[in-house]
């Protein structure tokens, strides 16, 4: 289990070293100059705009620029942006929870509707139930975010005046108002994501239907709710439980559409906002942030595989 | 065996539910630490002294003065950072923080300025000739400085007395009053410019109706009402400055009354024109000092910083070839089909409103006319040529409209949707053919044409005009008398028409809409900047 972990987290830490070096390229391959950006129509004097590109260390050879990058990595200083001179670590600490609580409702969204949805339609293989939980999911799947949400502003806030239609209270300010002005939003994305997890849960649970242990279990004369809910449905999870972790990573890269939407400065947003604007600062830290939250999820679901199934745990360890 | 499986089910679930427990606490752990509060229901009450939500397009870059580049910022420094001067509804210049017009002596090099008494910054710091000496220095000295190349004709600045400051040029520069009426006329505190220096930008004090108060996030600036204000107790006690980039959703915030304000920019045109028809709501529009044009690269064919080149592209040779694309152009068309209407049609760079405005000559759309001059230009057809437009749908669909046009004439223009930025840094760079692009306009009219004529400036798209263009220009510069400055700003427009390197398609305007019960609390002046406090526009 041991060498399994470290084997893991080795890999991670690689993966991590890789993400850091293609995002600082990435950006650097974005067409057009961030100290032009910064002038909007270009009325800065070109001493200005070198100024600008000697501040920020934009004049230097990229391998030093990438040198100076990691080191304020290390260090915690992720410095200022150059387009509002806020401190990058502060606008990470305002959007990431706002993602983060984002991402959390929207997959308990997509969980409660979309697992149980894939069961009943496996049970129900080809009867109505079947039909009709697949069309929602594929209505799931092809709405387009952005559509789904201004449908339901117009409805929920500008027609019934029950939820407001945008902006962001924190929970701390008010439980209530947080959740009414993140419920919409969550939805939406929550559809989405439950869509995904109905066609893979009753995908699992076809197989695990036909497998021999399920038939051993309705020929001892088990009730076929115990059948599904106890055999077949623990085995199924496994595959589901591997797209969850997917679908997370996902989310926590940033909605930009729906932050959009609904006035939430997220990650998204902010990622959004920054390629625009040609910041390359608050670019790369969002960029690399992110990447770190995907790579510690697949981690932790490695894990998770490793802990819950001792066969993970032994083929890793064994190779 | 029954019991174990029981067991570690049991644990199975115990650890899923822990899991689940934590992950929920680090979420609202997060919730809670994110300081983006913003906007709450509360931002709903319009009353007076309640909180005040008004919505832009696009993220302010950095909240000073000296470095701000951004339209919507001025909007936000209209309301806490005002200026020696300010444009008044009848777009005239007029004085805010001065107590009259300045003085100009010495033949036009010796600007003297009178200063308001009794005012305090936001800081309770007084407001003093050294603070606008300080503010302008810093405009004309820090190296991020926006503000820099506005001001390149000043020579120094001089403290006559606490109330007194005066303004030495290195030349004759009429349109200087006007730019004290923009960003550079702001005066920031000097007990803030001390404390925090290039960061001013994070916690900016100036005078104004309203104080900074936070920017918690990206798009969101928090204002509150002044205590040291002048002028008086301000109407709302807060304004929150929100950011929506889409105009959907703008128009249902609006609608909802999740925002009390859809400023300039947050609208689509034909949100805006259901706004219009709308009882509950008050929708404005203005026409603004800017416009919308096709530059074409004439000379800038090795990029605005090098000698002027000619470019590669056909028109470039051919100054009928430029004027037959202007006249394929139906002007009030694409304003109808892709605008709703909105903006004026119009063949120059100044606005009508302008105290400078000549009505020029406004020909087309003339298809024979084009045919024929496309025909003596003996260059075979069809002409084959590459708009580039900022990435957006309206701006595709007017691109594609104008190639439309263009071509009963023998013009194949292929649209390029480009992002902004890159546009912009290809069209500097000379890497265009024609580059459809907006200007939203000054109230000189000197700063919305010399830039864009003059080969060497980042603005200048088009090359090197030739001097029937730019002495008229250059001479306008020298007088402050109105009139002579109006007949040599028409003379310079005839000669831009002739030359054909930007040919203009409309006056832009600037669309406001909030909800009635605001009625009242929103000056809107043309060049589309809010009040919230009339005794703040100038």
């Amino acid at each position: 289990m041991t060498v399994y972990v470290v084997r893991r987290l080795g890999v991670s830490v690689f993966t991590l070293v890789v993400a850091s070096m293609l995002v600082f390229l990435g950006v650097r391959a974005v067409p057009g100059n961030p100290a032009i950006a910064l002038t909007g129509n270009a009325d800065l004097s070109p001493g200005a705009i070198a100024a600008i590109e000697r501040q920020y260390g934009l004049n230097e050879p990229l391998p030093v620029q990438y040198i100076d990058w990691l080191r304020q990595i290390v260090t915690g200083h992720l410095g200022s942006s150059p387009v509002t001179g806020l401190s990058i670590t502060s606008e990470l600490a305002g959007a990431f929870p706002i993602t983060l609580e984002l991402t959390i409702l929207a997959m308990l969204i997509g969980i409660v509707l979309g697992v149980p949805a894939g069961i009943i339609a496996a049970v129900r293989r080809g009867k109505a139930a079947d039909y009709a939980g697949s069309a929602v999911a594929l209505f799931g799947l092809s709405i387009p975010s952005f559509w789904f949400g201004i449908l339901l502003i117009l409805i929920f806030a500008v027609k019934l005046h029950v939820l407001p239609a945008s902006s962001y209270v924190s929970f701390l300010t008010s439980p209530a108002s947080n959740l009414s002005h993140m419920i919409m939003p969550a939805f939406v994305l929550g559809t989405g994501v439950a869509a995904v997890l109905m066609r893979q849960m009753r995908s699992a649970m076809l197989e695990a239907l036909r497998a021999d242990y399920v038939r051993t279990a309705r020929a001892k004369g088990l009730p076929e709710l115990r059948v599904v809910l106890k055999h077949a449905l623990r085995n199924s999870l496994v595959t589901v439980a591997t797209v969850i972790g997917l679908q997370i990573g996902v989310l926590l890269s940033g909605v930009a559409v729906t932050e959009d939407v609904f006035g939430l400065s997220g990650v998204g947003n902010l990622t959004i906002n920054a390629v625009f604007q040609r910041d390359y600062p608050t670019i790369q830290a969002v960029a690399l942030i992110t990447a770190a939250a995907v790579i510690v999820i697949n981690f932790a679901m490695d894990f998770l595989y490793a802990y819950l199934s001792p066969r993970v745990r032994v083929e890793g360890d064994a190779q | 065996m029954s019991a174990l499986m029981v067991s570690a089910r049991r644990k199975l679930a115990s650890r899923i539910l822990i899991a689940s427990t934590a992950v929920a606490a680090l979420s609202l752990l997060g919730s809670a630490c994110s300081s983006a509060s913003a906007p709450n229901s509360s931002a709903t009450s319009k009353a007076t002294g309640g909180t005040l939500t008004v919505a832009f397009p696009n993220a302010v870059d950095a909240l000073d003065p000296t470095t701000d580049t951004t339209f919507v910022g001025r909007i936000v420094f209209a309301n806490m950072c005002l200026g020696l001067y300010g444009i008044n509804t009848q777009e005239q210049v007029s004085p805010v923080l001065a107590t009259s017009m300045p003085t100009v002596t010495d033949g036009g090099l010796l600007y003297t300025i009178h200063l308001r008494s009794g005012v305090k910054f936001n800081d309770g710091t007084a407001l003093n000739a050294q603070a606008v000496k300080t503010s302008l220095d810093r405009d004309l000295t820090l190296s991020t400085s926006a503000r820099a190349v506005e001001l390149s004709a000043v020579k120094t600045v001089t403290v006559v007395n606490s109330s007194t400051v005066q303004i030495h040029l290195k030349q004759p520069y009429s349109p200087l009053t006007t730019i004290l009426a923009d960003r550079s006329g702001i005066v920031m505190s000097p007990t803030a410019l001390k404390q925090e220096g290039s960061k001013f930008g994070e916690h900016p004090v100036c005078v104004g109706p309203y104080a900074f108060q936070s920017r918690p996030s990206l798009n969101q600036i928090n204002l509150v009402a002044s205590k040291d204000y002048y002028g008086g107790t301000p109407k709302y006690s807060k304004i929150v400055f929100t950011v929506i980039t889409d105009p959907s959703t703008c128009y249902t915030d609006l609608l909802s009354g999740a925002i009390n304000v859809a400023a300039p920019g947050c609208l689509a045109p034909n949100d805006y024109k259901l706004l219009t028809k709308n009882s509950s709501f008050v929708a404005k529009s203005l026409v603004s000092p800017g416009y919308e044009g096709i530059d074409i690269n004439v000379s800038n064919g090795a990029g605005y910083s090098k000698p002027a080149t000619p470019a590669s592209n056909p028109l470039a040779k051919s100054a009928a070839l430029r004027e037959a694309l202007s006249l394929t152009l139906n002007r009030s068309t694409i304003n109808k089909v892709v605008f709703a209407g909105v903006n004026q049609p119009g063949c120059g760079p100044i606005s009508p409103l302008s105290a400078y405005y000549t009505a020029p000559s406004c020909a087309g759309p003339d298809i024979a006319k084009a045919k024929q001059l496309v025909a003596a230009s003996h260059v075979s057809t069809p002409i084959n040529l590459t708009l580039m437009v900022p990435t957006g749908s309206i701006n595709v669909e007017q691109g594609e409209l104008i190639a439309a046009e263009a071509k009963p004439a023998g013009f194949n223009i292929s649209v390029q949707p480009t992002e902004f930025t890159t546009a912009l840094t290809d069209a500097a760079a000379g890497k265009f053919q024609l580059f459809d692009i907006g200007w939203s306009g000054r109230v000189d009219p000197d700063q919305d044409t010399t830039a864009f004529y003059t080969q060497g400036n980042p603005d200048d798209y088009t090359g090197e005009a030739p001097s029937s263009v730019l002495s008229p220009l250059a001479k306008a510069d020298q007088t402050t008398n109105v009139a002579q400055r109006k007949t040599l700003y028409a003379q310079a427009v005839t000669a831009m028409q002739q030359w054909g390197g930007i040919i203009y398609i409309f006056s832009t305007t600037n669309q406001l809409a909030y909800q009635k019960s605001d009625t009242g609390g929103v000056t809107f002046t043309p060049d589309g900047l809010l009040h919230f406090t009339p005794s703040a526009v100038g």
